[in-house]
């Protein structure tokens, strides 16, 4: 520090803002300069007279003062609360479910044209006759044994053969549409829930805002 | 004052205000209206025009509520409510404030001994509101509502070294201001 104390340094000083190095140096210049001593001497006097600019007692009384405030509140318009939006890849996930459901619910409407196709008499007019006629014909002997409970007279690979047709066009199109329902409805519920827990904007629903 | 409210921090009062809770802002305003008059008062220098200032300061607070974050420091965001208002009424008022008091140059002709304590009063007073306002913000919020530097920089969004230089100055004009044989010596 060279010559005298600036004079932010002495402010500074007097109000107790200087700490560490810089306090120890003006503490020791004021210890062997009069001049700045006598400055800050004065800077604390002035302190003293500034307090007797004191406050006088107010006019309202405290209650009176918040009653003739919360009068005064103005209705604060409620802000829109604006969701944050989900990306699009979770309208994907519904949209690719619904395919899925169409998808299937078509396979399943083809075999079942099919299969009436052949039933009817219609195979060898549309091509089918060579392939599909003897598993749709044993399949339907299969069903009349077991409605007439003759199941011990069907061989073990008929009935297996049976099976695998009927799962193809009966059992796997109502399985895949059933798990396509149930993954569209944990999509939805998943939806609820986080249109009921997703942050707005602003704060809290129901609440008063003002118009940005 | 609404019991229930009275124990509550101030964070979950203004929390709740936000929200639109009108007792809880009032709680907050019967906790906070003494510093706010008390620093719209000496902005101004007129106690009615104070208060009036005071409750303008607290209805613009209630609007800016839902912007407030709590990170910000309640008080910090409040006094500097307080100091646009009165700033704003100074404006306004600046024809009708009356801050003449004690002419300063009528201490000098008489002892001291008869000097009266109302007399000093107004002649501090007098001389604070000679200053610019925006020294006069720093001044009174370090002599009167016991600051740090760094609040007052916050208080009125200016930095640290503006603080100073303000304050300085302040110091500095008051003391010609007040200076006499009787006064400072």
């Amino acid at each position: 520090m060279n010559g005298h104390i600036t004079t932010h340094w002495r402010n500074a000083y007097i109000d107790g803002e200087l700490e560490g190095h810089q306090l120890k140096k003006v503490e020791q210049h004021l210890a062997i300069c009069e001049q700045c001593r006598a400055e800050v001497e004065e800077l604390r006097s002035l302190r003293e007279i500034l307090q007797r600019f004191d406050m006088p007692e107010t006019i309202k009384s405290p209650q009176r003062f918040v009653d003739e405030v919360r009068l005064q509140l103005p209705a604060r318009p409620a802000r829109p609360v604006i969701r944050t939006q989900p990306g699009k890849a979770w309208w994907m996930i519904s949209g690719s479910l619904l395919g899925v459901l169409l998808f299937v619910q078509g396979v399943w409407v083809i075999s079942t044209l099919v299969i009436f196709a052949l039933q009817s008499g219609l195979g060898p007019q549309v091509g089918l006759s060579q392939w599909s006629l003897p598993a749709i014909a044993e399949v339907g002997q299969v069903l009349a044994a077991l409605l007439s409970g003759q199941a011990a007279s069907i061989p073990v690979e008929q009935l297996l053969e049976v099976w695998q047709v009927l799962h193809w066009l009966l059992v796997l199109p109502l399985e895949l549409s059933g798990a396509t329902a149930l993954l569209y409805c944990s999509w939805l519920a998943g939806w609820r829930v986080y249109r009921r827990w997703s942050p707005d904007v602003g704060n809290a629903s129901g609440a008063q805002r003002t118009g940005s | 004052m609404d019991d229930h409210l009275g124990s509550e921090t101030d964070q979950i009062l203004i929390q709740r205000a936000q929200e639109g809770d009108r007792q809880a802002f009032g709680t907050l305003v019967f906790r906070y209206q003494e510093k706010v008059i008390r620093v719209v008062y000496r902005m101004c220098g007129d106690l009615a025009l104070a208060e009036d200032a005071a409750q303008e300061a607290f209805i613009r607070a209630w609007q800016r509520l839902p912007k407030y974050q709590h990170r910000d420091v309640f008080s910090a965001w409040l006094y500097r409510i307080a100091i646009n208002q009165a700033l704003d009424v100074l404006r306004r008022e600046q024809d009708t404030v009356d801050v003449t008091g004690i002419d300063l140059a009528a201490t000098n002709t008489g002892p001291e001994e008869y000097v009266t304590q109302r007399e000093r009063t107004a002649q501090v007073r007098q001389a604070i509101m000679a200053l610019p306002p925006a020294s006069r913000a720093a001044l009174i919020l370090r002599e009167y509502e016991a600051l740090s530097y760094q609040e007052i920089a916050e208080v009125l969004e200016i930095p640290l070294g503006t603080v100073m230089s303000r304050l300085s100055y302040a110091r500095t004009r008051l003391r010609e201001l007040l200076t006499s044989q009787t006064e400072i010596g």
